[in-house]
């Protein structure tokens, strides 16, 4: 399963988790792109990637977060 | 060999008898005898001529006949065969093998190919016809029977080909007939179809037109008459009567939310767990979950809410070793806006945040 991460205004790594439901008709991209919030950037990793420690542990530099980032609407185009 | 000597009797031995020739009226011996041996010297004659004729079986002796011993008329016709008439003789003209030319009314046919020069030479031709008609008849007309033999070939070829082309032509014929003949039952049958279809149309129509069959608005509402006709309009008046709107009856018992009180939607449902790796079990109307942190999440809507002023309910689950039940909680700071809520679940009593197994959510507007 890929998940998308990103550093919130704390600077703690949050993780954005599609539902089932939107990844029938949607790309884990454009969720990325509507769900993160605008001007943060992401990256899209698989969730067996993820630290097994406490999240507000995580660190990730800025550069690894490549893949795009959060778009200005809220919706889908 | 020359012909056999006549016999002609020189002694009448009756008139000698009654002259009493010589004195006596015996008969001259000496005298038989040479009439005798006259009779047998052409008779004797006639036998070596004859065998040089005839055979002993009576049939003609083998390569007596010559062509020049045939009649002219036989002669005239075995030179036509293959021969080219050519017209009156020519000076200095080529003659090849078998043509046939006429001088001075005798027909003559070329033994040697030859040029015939300014005098006319008797060794390249031999004569086929008394006054040349008759060979040059027979050539012309051998010459016209080839002609028309191949004429005749000709036109039945051609006449083998009309009657092919006429076969073929009649065969089309016959199939343009045909397909004349179905096309016009085709026609005739589609000129009676449309006449039923007009008359049904005329008749249905008369029918529907008819108002004591075509249903009214309120018998299109009530749905009860199982008899009348159902335009569009009241078609369309019957359903946004029964289930028009989301309060109307019908969708109400559908629902079953009988009674007065109106019914309000769920516009956002989900049912996910928060511990670890978030895993979301079912939603409805959201495109995913951002785990913010321990006991942080933010529900972000596929489609967005008309505004942030939803109504949430939530539940949640109490850990088995947990000091109270945890509920999902809008702490001030955290985002609520049309397309995303913000909540922490934070245990009773406390002000901390946890991970809860069970974070149930479900959004009204």
């Amino acid at each position: 399963m890929h998940v998308i991460i990103y550093k919130n205004d704390s600077g703690n790594i949050a993780v954005v988790y599609p539902t089932t439901e939107i990844l029938q008709t949607r790309t884990v991209m454009e969720v990325a792109i509507k769900d993160v919030p605008a001007g943060k950037p992401f990256k899209i990793i698989d969730s067996s990637e993820l630290p097994d420690a406490p999240q507000e542990a995580w660190e990730i530099d800025d550069a690894e977060l490549s893949d795009g980032v959060g778009g200005e609407s809220n919706e889908f185009n | 060999m020359s012909q056999a000597p006549a016999y002609n009797p020189t002694v009448s031995f009756a008139t000698e008898e009654t002259n009493n020739a010589a004195g006596r009226s015996t008969v001259r011996t000496a005298a038989v005898d040479t009439e005798l041996a006259n009779i047998a010297s052409s008779i004797n004659a006639l036998r070596e001529n004859q065998s040089k004729i005839i055979r002993d079986d009576d049939k003609l002796l083998d390569g007596l006949v010559e062509p020049y011993a045939l009649s002219e008329q036989t002669r005239a016709l075995l030179a036509t065969q293959g021969g080219n008439p050519r017209g009156n003789w020519q000076q200095n003209t080529d003659y090849a093998y078998k043509d046939i030319v006429q001088r001075n009314n005798i027909a003559q046919i070329c033994l040697t190919p030859h040029n015939s020069g300014t005098v006319y030479n008797s060794v390249f031709w031999l004569g086929i016809s008394g006054d040349g008609t008759s060979a040059t008849n027979a050539a012309n007309a051998a010459a016209s029977a080839t002609s028309a033999a191949n004429s005749a070939t000709t036109a039945a070829s051609s006449a083998s080909s009309a009657s092919t082309s006429a076969s073929t032509a009649a065969s089309s014929a016959s199939s343009a007939s045909t397909s004349a003949t179905n096309a016009e039952n085709s026609a005739t049958a589609a000129e009676a179809f449309a006449d039923e279809a007009e008359q049904f149309r005329n008749e249905t129509e008369g029918l529907i037109n008819a108002s004591t069959q075509k249903a009214n608005q309120s018998e299109a509402e009530a749905g009860s008459n199982d008899t009348k006709f159902m335009t569009p309009l009241k078609t369309k008046q019957a359903i946004d009567q029964q289930v028009g709107s989301a309060n109307s009856t019908p969708v109400k018992a559908a629902l079953n939310a009988n009674n007065a009180p109106p019914i309000y939607a769920c516009r956002a449902w989900v049912n996910f767990n928060g511990t670890g790796t978030v895993a979301i079990r079912e939603s409805g109307n959201v495109s995913s979950i951002t785990d913010n942190g321990t006991g942080d999440y933010t529900v972000n809507f596929t489609t967005a809410m008309p505004d942030a002023n939803y109504s949430v309910s939530g539940f949640s689950n109490r850990s088995g070793t947990g000091v109270g039940p945890r509920s999902p909680t809008f702490t001030d700071g955290e985002t609520r806006t049309a397309s995303a809520f913000q909540f922490s679940m934070i245990t009773t009593g406390s002000t901390t945040r946890v991970d809860s197994t069970y974070c149930e959510l479900q959004f009204f507007r």
